[in-house]
């Protein structure tokens, strides 16, 4: 038996945001996150914010990222940012059907005497320019116990999402 | 079993103990073995060229490809093609790709095309030593999307590279083959293609 376990499934159409509760817990301590759908009304960025043990989205100015905008038309470009909202954790989404491809680790969400971390990489369709690719790493400065992950657009809203957690399960 | 413990939204509960009734529902439901499913192992030693041609693009919208102890006699990129007609021939056109890499000797860089005949620069490696890599492929099974990748590879002997690409046509792709840049016979490695469950 392969050791990672899907734990859950999220498709929404037509939100502002999007929220996958009780995903996080104790039995695993590194999930990898995928999404293949990110339909937005309109090009923007996407955030992330995670989400207590008690179901409340953690907006509090603890999230740093670093972050590599690598579009295949002309240079790249760093980002970075500490004590923010939520973290630029996932990258610009397409505001068309073309698809879109994101693989996310995240690190110690469960665990209440841990930060939380993620790492993201990505490639969308970004229609002002053309497709780009991207990477980055985030963290909640926080060291509290986290059970889902919120995902936001800066504006706009999702017109199609897709995306689904899995547990890297580890056997003692 | 080993795996113990009941999971939030799990698709069948359990208490860590499997009956056999409930590894046939489990088998029926598809979530019995984990969700990152092995579709094909293959040794790449010997041949120019790496074919997966049953890639169960159908059931999965996310593949992931492992190549591990890739090496040839020659300096090489490792590289992919994707067909859209099982294997009888591979798209050489509309390639995407945006890689950052960083070299053992100090030297950073960016690498990018838009009209590139092959996903390629995943990693390279120097004449008879290895490197490894692993892609995530998503939406091939879509008629309707675009074919997009992220890869990552750990330093070889030279470089480490991470980075994205995209085949810009909405098709559905069936088959992907491996290569190298140099167009030498791989004298090592071994190639592995999984789907990552949905359901």
């Amino acid at each position: 038996m392969s050791n990672l376990r899907l734990i859950n499934e999220t498709t929404a159409s037509s939100v502002a945001s999007v929220s996958i509760t009780n995903v996080f817990s104790a039995d695993f301590d590194i999930y990898y996150l995928s999404m293949t759908t990110n339909d937005l009304s309109t090009a923007t960025d996407n955030n992330y914010r995670f989400i207590n043990s008690s179901g409340s989205i953690i907006s509090a100015s603890s999230y740093d990222y670093a972050s590599l905008f690598m579009p295949m038309y002309s240079g790249f470009t760093e980002g970075k940012a500490t004590n923010g909202s939520s973290a630029l954790g996932a990258s610009f989404g397409n505001n068309g059907t073309e698809g879109f491809g994101l693989s996310m680790y995240i690190y110690n969400p469960f665990n209440s005497s841990s930060y939380s971390f993620a790492q993201v990489q990505s490639v969308f369709r970004y229609p002002a320019g053309g497709n780009q690719s991207y990477k980055s790493i985030s963290v909640l400065k926080s060291a509290t116990s986290c059970t889902g992950i919120n995902f936001f657009p800066s504006s706009g809203t999702y017109d199609n999402i897709n995306l689904r957690v899995y547990g890297l399960r580890v056997d003692s | 079993m080993s795996y113990i413990g009941t999971q939030p939204n799990d698709l069948k509960k359990n208490i860590g103990l499997y009956t056999p009734s409930k590894i046939l529902q489990l088998t029926k439901d598809g979530s019995w073995g984990g969700s990152l499913e092995l579709i094909q192992s293959q040794s790449v030693s010997g041949a120019t060229t790496c074919n997966f041609t049953s890639i169960q693009q159908e059931r999965f919208d996310v593949h992931l490809l492992q190549l591990d102890d890739i090496e040839s006699g020659s300096e090489m990129y490792s590289e992919i093609r994707l067909s859209n007609d099982s294997g009888s021939s591979y798209e050489t056109s509309n390639y995407q790709r945006a890689v950052q890499y960083g070299g053992t000797q100090g030297n950073f860089g960016a690498n990018q095309s838009t009209s590139a005949d092959r996903f390629t620069i995943l990693n390279i490696s120097s004449a008879n030593q290895p490197h490894s890599l692993y892609v995530y492929l998503y939406n091939l099974g879509s008629s309707s999307k675009y074919s997009f990748i992220t890869h990552q590879a750990p330093p070889s002997n030279i470089y480490m590279y991470f980075g994205g690409g995209v085949y810009t046509v909405a098709e559905t792709i069936n088959a992907i083959q491996v290569l190298n840049s140099a167009g030498a016979s791989f004298t090592g490695g071994t190639a592995k293609l999984y789907g990552i469950k949905q359901i």
